[in-house]
């Protein structure tokens, strides 16, 4: 059965897949003519034209969607008119960026999260829930290049320990996970404290107590394990965030990452780069689905998958 | 409303004990305090700012990025004065009524129609939960920077374009939320009792199912006018959201970017303000959100004692 049910997505990831970079094509064609970009203004119409023949503009927008899906399906997305590569090659050298920036900003989230937000509704009502509750609705609230901002006047203006921006060793990496940390750890710390005070006044655990189980066991066996399912879906969210790119932030400290890969073809109208992106995005982001929906269901055996 | 008869008192007064049991229930809430007076603040300032009780906002050369907290000048000009000698302050307040309502009435949007999408697609399932659901993937599918990016660019970055694009991409995440509660609320036996007695799937819907899943939704929510305000700020500081002349906190920001090592000011207090904002509406809706549960109450009434 499970099997099946994989496939069944899989075919369903696939169908939606298409649609997606069918929508991608039109939209990006709709966005604007890049031969008006790449040229001059006073360029003449000659020079337009060979530009858009070179480009494949030229034909009809049918022909252009047919030989685009035959060139997608055998993985050619063109050659970038910004970098003048092939545009998978620079969206692949992008991509492992940003999924280790994205991941190491969610793990350490998460897992910070849990912990937090465990404590916080442990002592409910209490100090240390308040302290908590200020911190992680503080880190939910600061925008995040209002941070990386603030992080670079203060550590790499001020006190001159931090670079400002750039890509190398593991220094230019501090300041852009901490500006994506902050974000998730806020929002999860909140999912988590308000479905563990949930659990831990459901009956179950009251339960739990009358036969004697002692207090962490209670805590972190029985009452975790029902908290957590809220928690994994909202990680699956912002993890599918996360595969795009911490756009704003990657712009902030010019981190290669694929956000900024993005930001830059939307702007500078490089369709291979945009839809090469979208596609390397998309599949991430269905792995990561797929991965949120087995793991509900491992977690909570009363969600029956069909 | 001129007769009232005697059978009406009762409710009347149920409903003024209702009121100032939830402003005991406020009061015990320091926090929650403190976010309300920080809003009231906020939209007083936005209130005298529409009946343009602010005046000067001219551009003076002489007060060309003026340090903060100069308290001989002007109180317009207390948080200091911008690169053209425009006083923070009242920029500020202009930038507010522009990023507070966009953020209230996008998150309305989304909230409304994720919510019932995502109780219709996990109650019922079958082929219109997966249409639901796959739509769902397709918009998750795109960054959603990157939905905002075309969106702004296909319309133009307008108010109405910004939160018509906003609302869209943040609703998967409602929908998503609001499935899988359902998913869990309609396995469990109140929801088995109400179909045995031969309740109708609508009448099961709103009082079982969206009971049951409203307080997470107003989490999601509470948290996502966070995350719409941040979106805004950022799309306007990546100066695709709001356009000059017009302002927003964000665009502040980008405005302020270029001065950061000679009047750290200019950018530092715009997102101090979009922080405290967002900050605020999450603890007002983390407070309504244990007031409207009944199961959460006890933490409201042992506070008190």
């Amino acid at each position: 059965m499970s099997f099946t049910y994989f496939l069944k997505r899989a075919a369903f990831a696939a169908l939606a897949l298409a649609a997606l970079m069918t929508s991608a094509f039109f939209l990006v064609r709709l966005t604007g003519d890049p031969v008006n970009l790449y040229l001059p203004v006073d360029a003449s119409d000659a020079a337009r034209e060979a530009m858009r023949i070179r480009l494949g503009l030229d034909r009809s927008l049918l022909l252009q969607l047919f030989d685009w899906a035959w060139d997608i399906l055998s993985l050619d997305f063109g050659m970038s008119l910004w970098h003048n590569r092939p545009a998978m090659d620079v969206v692949l050298e992008a991509l492992p960026n940003t999924l280790a920036l994205g991941a190491i900003a969610l793990a350490l989230a998460f897992t910070a999260a849990i912990v937090m937000g465990s404590i916080a509704a442990v002592n409910a009502g209490g100090w240390i829930d308040r302290g908590v509750n200020v911190l992680s609705q503080a880190a939910a609230s600061v925008p995040d290049f209002w941070l990386g901002l603030m992080g670079v006047l203060l550590f790499a203006v001020t006190f001159r320990i931090l670079p400002t921006s750039g890509f190398g060793g593991p220094i230019y990496w501090v300041l852009p996970v901490a500006c994506l940390f902050a974000r998730p750890f806020g929002t999860l710390v909140q999912i988590v404290r308000g479905s563990m005070i949930e659990a831990l006044n459901a009956t179950f655990v009251r339960t739990a107590r009358a036969k004697g189980a002692r207090d962490g066991r209670v805590t972190f066996v029985h009452a975790l394990r029902n908290a957590l399912l809220p928690a994994v879906t909202v990680t699956g969210d912002l993890a599918a965030q996360f595969a795009g790119g911490g756009g704003v932030v990657e712009v902030v400290f010019g981190f290669p990452g694929i956000g900024k890969l993005l930001i830059d073809g939307i702007l500078k109208r490089d369709f291979a780069i945009v839809q090469a992106s979208i596609f390397a995005v998309a599949v991430v982001i269905f792995v990561i689905n797929i991965l949120v929906d087995m793991l509900y269901a491992s977690i909570d055996p009363r969600v029956r998958v069909e | 409303m001129t007769d009232t008869s005697a059978e009406f008192l009762p409710a009347r007064e149920r409903r003024s004990r209702r009121i100032l049991w939830l402003l005991r229930a406020l009061a015990g809430d320091p926090m929650a305090v403190a976010a309300t007076i920080w809003l009231l603040i906020v939209v007083l300032a936005i209130f005298t700012d529409s009946l343009s009780l602010l005046g000067d906002n001219r551009i003076s050369l002489k007060a060309r990025n003026l340090p903060p907290f100069d308290f001989g000048q002007s109180w317009t000009l207390w948080l200091g004065a911008d690169a053209l000698g425009r006083p923070l302050l009242v920029r500020l307040i202009q930038a507010a009524s522009t990023t507070i309502g966009i953020a209230v009435v996008t998150v309305l949007t989304s909230l409304i129609g994720g919510t019932l999408l995502g109780v219709i697609a996990g109650y019922f399932g079958g082929v219109v939960g997966n249409v639901i659901m796959r739509i769902c993937d397709i918009i998750l599918g795109f960054p959603t920077l990157l939905v905002a990016l075309f969106g702004l660019y296909l319309f133009g970055p307008s108010v109405g374009n910004l939160v018509i694009v906003l609302a869209v991409t943040r609703m998967p995440a409602y929908i998503r939320v609001a499935r899988a509660e359902t998913l869990e609320v309609r396995e469990r036996l109140f929801v088995d009792a109400a179909r045995a007695f031969g309740g109708g799937p609508t009448w099961i819907l709103r009082t079982h199912i969206l009971p049951s899943v409203a307080p997470t939704m107003l989490t999601l929510a509470s948290v996502n006018l966070a995350m719409v305000m941040l979106f805004e700020s950022g799309l306007s500081y990546l100066g695709l959201g709001i356009q000059p002349p017009s302002v927003s906190w964000g665009l502040m920001v980008a405005q302020g970017q270029g001065y950061l090592s000679s009047a750290w000011w200019l950018g530092f207090f715009p997102g101090l303000a979009v922080m405290l904002t967002t900050m605020s509406f999450n603890l007002l809706a983390n407070w309504f959100r244990i007031v409207n549960d009944p199961s959460q109450h006890w933490r409201l009434v042992s506070r008190r004692r």
